[in-house]
């Protein structure tokens, strides 16, 4: 009688693959529950919004000057790379304790500039978006942006406080 | 053995191979997913914290505009001082963190400026707690009341 081996190679890659499926399938209810969980707590995009729209507020908070157009908003306020004791010394007011924050939306991208008292500037990408408006209302300006991710645009709006 | 050729098990062999190469894979895509969940989890967590450590800034400059001398009082020499307050979620009783404010009013006669440090705590949870300080110089002089600077993280020039 003629044994029979203990698997086919055809049996073997079956086995294989019904794992593998398994474990995919695990890794990605994990994925899921990841963005459920976000999801859940009023974030998933909306938490890179709330970044974005941080970093304008506390650049606007900082401000005590405001200058703003179609795509692109620019504060005025004290360098905090200097010590509170240094700037006091050249004065509160004066060109050197003071530094620019210029945000540029320039082809998908929202840029952060920061030019210090002497001039230096230092130019960072902060987000890539789909769009990037500011419109002034007074002491107040509205901040309209769009993220486009896993094939969807979002919109978001915030409004900042100007000094 | 008889009739059984030499290369009888080696299917057997191979087949557990890929199946300890794909369970290795498998488990480091799990390990991925898991940490891409703590860090959405720390994320939250740190938003959080940041928004504790402005609610202590906030709530230190609105004690200060009702008095310039809180909490102390006119003719104090003390200048340096400082508190702690927790918050809870609404009705809930949920408790949602705490923040620690340091108020310094060592420049407040000279040039009429407090600096104000507030360090916003998340209600410890295990890993997924975080911190956040916020740095803010108020000048509190009459009519000029307001926010001289604000910086997140570290006191400036550190």
């Amino acid at each position: 009688m003629k044994g029979r081996s203990a698997f086919s190679l055809l049996e073997a890659i079956l086995t294989v693959f019904i794992f593998s499926l398994v474990l995919s399938a695990l890794a990605y209810s994990l994925g899921q529950l990841s963005r459920v969980s976000l999801a859940r707590q009023d974030f998933g995009l909306e938490l890179e919004a709330v970044q974005v729209t941080q970093l304008v507020r506390d650049d606007a908070r900082n401000a005590t000057q405001a200058e703003l157009g179609a795509g692109w908003i620019q504060f005025t306020g004290q360098d905090l790379e200097q010590p509170l004791a240094t700037r006091i010394e050249q004065g509160m007011t004066a060109t050197p304790s003071l530094a620019t924050v210029r945000y540029e939306f320039t082809e998908g991208w929202l840029y952060r500039t920061r030019t210090d008292g002497n001039g230096q500037s230092q130019t960072a990408p902060m987000a890539e978006l789909a769009a990037f408006e500011i419109e002034p209302s007074g002491r107040l300006a509205t901040v309209r942006f769009a993220f486009s991710k896993l094939n969807k645009v979002e919109h978001f709006e915030a409004r900042l406080k100007l000094p | 053995m008889r009739g059984v050729p030499k290369s009888q098990g080696s299917v057997l062999i191979f087949a557990l191979m890929l199946t300890v190469l794909t369970t290795l894979i498998g488990l480091s895509l799990i390990g991925m997913k898991k940490g891409h969940y703590s860090a959405s989890q720390l994320t939250i967590r740190a938003e959080q914290a940041r928004l504790l450590a402005h609610a202590g800034v906030h709530d230190a400059i609105a004690k200060l505009q009702k008095d310039p001398f809180f909490p102390s009082g006119m003719g104090d020499n003390q200048t340096y001082f400082s508190y702690k307050e927790s918050m809870t979620a609404g009705d809930s009783g949920r408790a949602l963190g705490y923040y620690q404010v340091t108020v310094d009013q060592l420049l407040r006669d000279k040039e009429g400026l407090v600096v104000i440090k507030s360090v916003g705590q998340t209600a410890f949870s295990g890993e997924t707690s975080a911190r956040h300080a916020t740095y803010v110089e108020l000048n509190i002089k009459a009519g000029s009341f307001g926010v001289v600077a604000w910086k997140e993280g570290r006191p400036p020039g550190n």
